[in-house]
């Protein structure tokens, strides 16, 4: 399923990190609480209306562990996500085509 | 953590103390339980999640699926949720982005005793009159549209309101809050009491 997938502006999906996500063309995510391991979260198809935040598509298929209303991607289980590191966190990414709705 | 069941339930319906955080997929709510040595799983609700609904979310590695569908169980059991509010749970066909409400899902007498309970417990002196009860329980439930037609007894009122005023009316039940001794009567409602304190202790409902 390549999407649509959405995020919500929050305090981790600022419009900074959409500029820098469109630039990028991936989306990261870092080891949620009480995760394991780094993983990509979205919520499915699109952004709510007159709601801001990031709407995307993926080749990457996502994990099958979701729920009707989460999508997750595995760093290390799940095929085509990537890693990737800034100060010295680690990060999962996955190739993503973002639309940007909170500027 | 893992999302396994979908509860057709807001979190306040669960616990009265929330805590909040936020991830990368958004702020939540959430609360932890932990039942035995062997079970802890995470309530949550997340600002992108449909109202009145509540996650279960068990450890990534919790165990296989049968360890899951009696984590699952265990969990439906010991919070007291009503069977028809199990809207998902990991194993069910799903479309993302819908979840449909159980068709029989309605407020039953049983759940009516404890939302009561539960009202009270957080009121001044943890008592409630009738109207409060119905005033209040709407924080805890959302009223379905079984719920919402007209009562036959009292018209121009949701039947609902009716199965809250059993529980005052209704105190002769052996299963009830006033034969439990979790509550007493008072003139137009109820109080409860510290076995009623302690039992919405005991199903995580009120922190110590």
């Amino acid at each position: 399923m390549p999407g649509p997938y959405h995020r919500l502006e929050s305090t981790t999906q600022t419009s900074a990190v959409a500029i820098e996500q469109v630039a990028n063309g991936e989306i990261w995510g870092r080891t949620p609480r009480g995760g394991m391991v780094p993983t990509v979260q979205a919520y499915p198809l699109t952004l709510p209306a007159a709601r801001r935040g990031i709407e995307f598509t993926t080749p990457i298929d996502p994990y099958p562990n979701g729920s009707p209303f989460e999508i997750r991607w595995y760093l290390g289980q799940t095929p085509g996500v990537q890693e990737r590191t800034r100060n010295n966190e680690t990060f999962a990414a996955i190739p993503a085509n973002i639309n940007n709705l909170q500027p | 953590m893992t999302p396994e069941a979908i509860f057709w339930r807001p979190i306040h319906w669960f616990a009265s103390d929330l805590r909040q955080d936020d991830d990368d997929l958004d702020r939540f709510l959430y609360v932890t339980y932990e039942i035995g040595n062997w079970l802890r799983f995470d309530l949550r609700i997340y600002d992108g999640h449909p109202p009145g609904t509540t996650t279960l979310y068990l450890g990534y590695d919790f165990g296989n699926s049968a360890d899951v569908q009696h984590a699952i169980t265990r969990a439906v059991e010991e919070l007291h949720v009503p069977k028809p509010a199990v809207a998902w749970r990991r194993g069910m066909e799903f479309e993302y982005g819908t979840l449909s409400r159980d068709p029989n899902d309605r407020l039953r007498e049983p759940e009516a005793r404890l939302i009561a309970l539960k009202v009270a417990a957080l009121m001044p002196n943890r008592t409630a009159t009738t109207e409060q009860l119905i005033d209040q329980a709407v924080k805890l439930f959302t009223p379905s549209s079984l719920d919402l037609e007209l009562s036959r007894t009292r018209k121009r009122q949701p039947q609902w309101h009716q199965i809250m005023r059993n529980v005052i009316s209704h105190r002769n039940i052996p299963s009830g809050p006033f034969s439990q001794g979790l509550a007493v009567r008072t003139t137009d409602g109820l109080s409860v009491t510290d076995a009623g304190i302690q039992y919405l202790h005991n199903i995580g409902f009120i922190t110590p």
